[in-house]
This record gives structure tokens, sequence and C-alpha cells, in this order.
């Protein structure tokens, strides 16, 4: 066996640019995403006409049941041979929030519903319209069940951004790539890039634990 | 007092799925009038109350306060007040914050006022000492007599309570019965559900017996308890061993 990790030592630099390009697109792809998933969560809990209804429960559908990679590919290569393009690190983020919205969405509107009902009585009896009484009385109580998962979202998507390398964005994975193609240490830059994605994703979790205990703190239902 | 009432209801009929949870409901209540609303489970008294504050929305018949139709635009949405069996204080708030946060917000009262207001309210309902604390840090009582100030900081023209005392224990009661005495004191109008004839015969003006989604008979407590003309009245004051 002759493993050599002198060349992780000699690329570092490079690894760690790419991780911090990981981290860039996988947070900003997360703010567009958690954007989306409460503007599509919340509608989808409210009554509608049927034709946006109808839209809303597509886009949730096609997103969640196409793969992620075909999505990115459709993006930066499909939508150009209808005149639009799109650079690829914007289509990276857009691909992905639109992706991961489809699921955080769900999780959006299960939090919502899971609020009593009585909550929404009690506001509206007290004279509160329907936004008001949203952003007053339910996200408060909703944001708190979806917290949780919603970090869990954020680990999937960071390491769902590795498919982004194949837009030719040199992100953590690419960058591994890349350096295989002029070392063949596969199983010393593998190895690495694995160690460095569960580094990231364990401070996730270790951060949505900390926020978990202060918001249990706040008050118990 | 009694000239014109301060809630009318005409020909009020409701249901949910083609069952006729209201038929033909006509009652006034007048100015400071305390009204207990009895009857067996699914009689619709509870629909009743959700339909006044507009929590349900009616088939037919017309409510009006004041004169104007509830549905009228120019009807404040807080003329009625609401007290839930379950309370449904808002767990994210304290207990002051419950009380002035709707004034803040939709009664558009700066936050001194409806500090001085809400704290006025508490001593009232006997909490003075909590407005700090978070709901699940107080017992079914407390909690429901928070909900009774709540209400009444809005200023509404008339409360009404939906089984106030059902979620709690029986040593809790009391004190939510107490607040409601008190705010009988002040003249507050008020329409109580309720399956505690003792108090709804102490404390009522009228009582309307409910049955099947129609109002079978009314009258001064003393009648309805004592004397009931219909015989479903009388069957259903026996089967709760109210009378014998």
């Amino acid at each position: 066996m002759d493993l050599k990790f002198g060349i992780i030592a000699d690329n570092w630099i490079f690894l760690l640019s790419a991780a911090l390009l990981t981290i860039k697109i996988t947070t900003f792809s997360f703010l567009l995403a958690l954007i989306v998933a409460f503007i599509v969560g919340t509608l989808r809990c409210e009554k509608l006409p049927e034709a946006i209804e109808k839209v809303l429960s597509l886009y949730v559908e096609v997103f969640r049941g196409t793969p992620l990679l075909i999505q990115l590919f459709f993006i930066y290569y499909g939508l150009p041979s209808i005149g639009i393009n799109i650079p690829g690190f914007l289509a990276a983020i857009i691909g992905l929030a639109l992706n991961s919205a489809a699921y955080m969405s769900e999780i959006v509107r299960a939090s919502i519903n899971s609020v009593p009902v009585g909550q929404q009585e009690a506001s509206f009896v007290l004279g509160y319209n329907r936004f008001q009484s949203l952003v007053y009385i339910i996200y408060p109580q909703a944001v708190r069940v979806a917290i949780p998962t919603l970090m869990n979202s954020f680990s999937t998507m960071l390491k769902e951004s590795s498919l982004v390398s194949i837009l030719a964005i040199t992100e953590l994975t690419r960058i591994g790539n890349l350096i295989y193609t002029r070392t063949y240490r596969a199983f010393e830059i593998y190895l690495t890039l694995g160690v460095i994605y569960f580094i990231m994703t364990y401070a996730v979790s270790l951060i949505s634990r900390k926020i978990e205990k202060r918001i249990n703190k706040a008050y118990v239902c | 007092m009694k000239d014109i009432p301060i809630l009318k209801i005409t020909g009020l009929n409701k249901s949910f799925s083609g069952f006729k949870v209201l038929q033909e409901i006509a009652l006034d209540v007048y100015k400071k009038e305390i009204i207990s609303i009895i009857g067996p489970s699914g009689s619709g008294k509870s629909t009743l109350l959700r339909c006044i504050c507009k929590l349900e929305f009616i088939d037919s018949g017309r409510i009006s306060l004041n004169g104007n139709s509830i549905y009228d635009k120019n009807c404040s949405e807080t003329k009625v007040g609401m007290v839930f069996q379950q309370f449904n204080l808002f767990p994210h708030y304290t207990v002051l914050e419950n009380i002035i946060k709707p004034l803040m917000t939709v009664g558009r009262v700066n936050k001194n006022a409806a500090m001085e207001i809400g704290l006025n309210l508490l001593s009232k309902v006997k909490l003075e000492d909590k407005e700090d604390s978070y709901p699940h840090q107080l017992s079914g009582g407390q909690m429901q007599r928070v909900a009774i100030a709540r209400a009444l900081a809005m200023n509404p023209n008339i409360i009404l309570f939906d089984e106030p005392t059902s979620a709690l224990d029986p040593e809790l009661s009391g004190e939510v019965f107490q607040a409601i005495r008190d705010l009988a004191g002040d003249g507050m109008t008020m329409i109580i559900v309720t399956h505690e004839m003792s108090f709804a015969r102490e404390i009522s003006d009228r009582i309307i017996f409910m049955d099947q989604g129609r109002i079978i008979e009314e009258g001064c407590p003393e009648k309805i308890f004592d004397k009931p003309e219909m015989e479903r009245t009388l069957l259903f004051l026996k089967r709760i061993k109210f009378i014998d």
C-alpha cells in the first residue's frame, strides 16, 4: 500500500477555497429556498382558486419527482435552447433552491397545520386579519416546529451541492475531481472530500441542536 | 334598560354538509343582559356562538349588532368578544402580551396605553402577579381568566362564553365563575353556553334551552329550572339530575 496524503497538503489552499464556495452556494440557495418555501407552503394552506392550487402542487410534485441532476442539466444546458442563458453559478443556486424549496414548502405547510386551529380562531375574533394572524400568531409557533427539520434540509443541500460540480463550478467536489485528474490519487482525495463534507454537516447539526435548545427554552406548549 | 336589543338574531339557519345544526333561531339580547344557553351536546349551542362571532358563516337569516348586520363593512370586528373552552391563549406571548398585543396590532393603541389597560385588567381578574408568566406556567383557571381579560381589552359590546369551565378541574371553575360574576357586576352583556346549571341559574337573567338546533324554551331561571313548560326541557333537566 502506497498512500500519499502529501498531495492533500500541497493542495489545501484549493480545497479550502472550494469548501468555502460550497458553503456560499449552499447558503445562498438555502435563503432563496426558504423564501420560496414559505410562500408556497403558506399559499398551500390557504383556500385559493383551483388553478393556483394546481400550479403550486405541480411545482412541488415535479421538483420532488425528478432527479436534481436532471433539473440542473435542464436549467444550465436545456434552457439556452429557448433563449434563456443563465450563468453557471446562478443556475446552480436556482436549481438547488427550487429543488429544496419543493421539499421545504411541505415542511412549512405541515408546521403551519400543526398550530391548533383555535389560535387562528382566537386571533380572528380579536380582529386580526389573515395576514396579521399569520405574521404575529401562526408563524412564530410554526417556525418553532419547522426549525429542526429545516436545519436538516440545510445539511441535505450542503451534500447535494456536490452535484453542481457538473456545471463547471469549482466547488469542493469539482476541485477534488480536478486534483484527481492531475494526480490519480483517488483514495486520498475522495476520503478527504468525505471528511470535509462530514465536518461541515456535523457543524450544522451541532448549531441546529443549540438553536433547538434555545427555542425550546422560550416556552413549552 | 330593555328598549332596543344590542344583538338581534332572526331566522338563522346553519347546516354542516346537509345536517341542520341551527334552525330558525330568533334571539334578542338587551344591554347588560346575561343569557345562559343550556341543552344536550350537539344541540347547536356552540355553533350559535360561533355564528355570532363570525367563525361560521350562516346559511340564511340575519345577525345584527346595534342595528348593523355583523357582515356589514362598517361593523367593527372587535365588538363581539369570545372566551373559548380551550382558552386559546397565544403560547408565545406572556400573559400581559396576550392582552396588549391584540390592542396594539388591531386596536392601534400605543404600547404605554395598552400596558395600562392590560395591567388594569389583570388586577381585575386577580392575576397582577402573573404578567410576565407564559400561559403554560398557569393553571387552567388562571389561563381562562387571562382569556377573559384579553377579550375585555378589546372593549366589546358583548362577550360570548363557550363552555368556559368545561376544560377545567372542578375546583378551578370557581375562580372563573367569580371573574364572570365580576363582569356581571360591571354591567357587561354576556351569552354563556354552559353545562353548569347552578351557575347558570345564579347568574342569568334569562335561560335558553336548545335541542336539535332549535330554541325550545326560554325564560327566567326560576321558570326554566322550576316550572319548565316543555317536555324536552323537563327531560333534559331530569337526565342531568338537576331536578327530580
